[in-house]
């Protein structure tokens, strides 16, 4: 029995306050590292279990788009009329102050494409994948998910 | 008409093979949610049956650990005990007994296909030295209790993707840097409190 796997690491990462996701690509398994501080969570997911592979499309990025936009167009709004009144710098700061950071977030999004979630079906459980939450990088991994299943399961048959 | 075998992600509504793909999004007729999908050939292989254990005829024949009247029909990869059909576990790397998968392969070899967590001290040791930034006297404590850690996790595994291993003496040189410059101050203190 093997006890040394030599792991790829799969692009994308989901974080949250206290842990961050990882997946990444064993010799027989997909695995899902739970990285927390001072512990690692391991969930295995083997190649010849998977049944299916489900990219579902959310609208949280659209959302998030919208109200960032939303920001940035009314600070941007406040802006020029602040410029254009000679009203006090103080008012243009506040803009700035909410604008700057709505206008990285919206770049953020808008490259980053629309979200999605990704989930592994064995014959037992469906398996979400939180690393893979962009359906661009979703698309672009379960590619390389989808070989590594299919030589599994072709060997197992 | 279209073989059923899959179902909508979202509705669980009864979806037909060809309706899944990558290029283009699928909707599901009943919740109208569009999704991406692919079936594999273990879908329609539906879920294994486990082997029927044989028993003992002869007192010559090896039994299994767990159960006495069975014959033996595998050894378990972690711990090399014999084990019958009814508790082998086929994993893609070998068999393992019931009792190494629930431990995660600590009874014997360690088996990272069946572990499910690890301490990194590593971590441990990082958060140890950098933790008490902002209330800096705990460092006093902490300092020293990542040395401590961090000589105790020398031997102990990392990540079992095996990244972070600097994380360990990254911690450790800070931590003894940070204990040495509390002993300095602890040291001149004393002195001049002698002195006076």
């Amino acid at each position: 029995m093997s006890t040394a796997t030599r792991y790829i690491k799969s692009p994308g990462r989901a974080r949250n306050l206290v842990s961050f996701r990882s997946l990444w690509f064993g010799e027989h398994e997909l695995l899902q590292v739970t990285s927390l501080p001072g512990r690692e969570d391991y969930d295995h997911l083997f190649y010849r279990d998977i049944c299916a592979l489900y990219i579902l499309p959310t609208k949280n990025s659209r959302r998030l788009l919208i109200v960032c936009g939303l920001i940035v167009l009314g600070s941007l709004l406040a802006g020029i009329s602040a410029i254009s009144s000679d009203e006090m710098p103080s008012y243009i700061i506040f803009a700035a102050i909410l604008g700057i950071p709505s206008l990285l977030v919206l770049l953020n999004e808008l490259l980053r494409g629309p979200s999605c979630e990704c989930y592994a079906v064995t014959a037992v459980q469906r398996y979400q994948l939180h690393a893979w939450n962009r359906v661009r990088r979703a698309k672009r991994c379960a590619a390389m998910l989808r070989e590594r299943v299919i030589q599994a399961q072709a060997m197992e048959d | 008409m279209s073989r059923v075998v899959s179902q909508c992600p979202h509705c669980a509504h009864k979806l037909p093979l060809e309706s899944l793909r990558w290029e283009e999004p699928t909707a599901c007729p009943m919740c109208s949610r569009r999704f991406f999908g692919e079936v594999f050939p273990a879908f329609s292989r539906g879920i294994a049956v486990g082997e029927k254990p044989e028993r003992v005829l002869d007192a010559t024949e090896a039994s299994c650990f767990f159960h006495e009247m069975n014959r033996a029909a595998q050894s378990c990869g972690s711990c090399g005990r014999f084990m019958c059909d009814l508790c082998t576990l086929s994993l893609p790397t070998g068999n393992v007994c019931p009792e190494c998968f629930a431990a995660g392969g600590r009874l014997g070899v360690a088996v990272p296909e069946t572990e499910r967590s690890r301490r990194l001290w590593g971590s441990i040791t990082l958060w140890l030295a950098f933790g008490p930034i902002l209330a800096w006297p705990i460092s006093a404590v902490a300092a020293p209790a990542g040395v401590v850690a961090a000589l105790y996790g020398m031997n102990k595994p990392g990540s079992i993707t095996g990244r972070g291993r600097w994380k360990l003496w990254l911690g450790l040189v800070c931590c003894l840097l940070i204990s040495a410059a509390w002993a300095w101050l602890l040291v001149s203190t004393l002195e001049a409190m002698f002195q006076k």
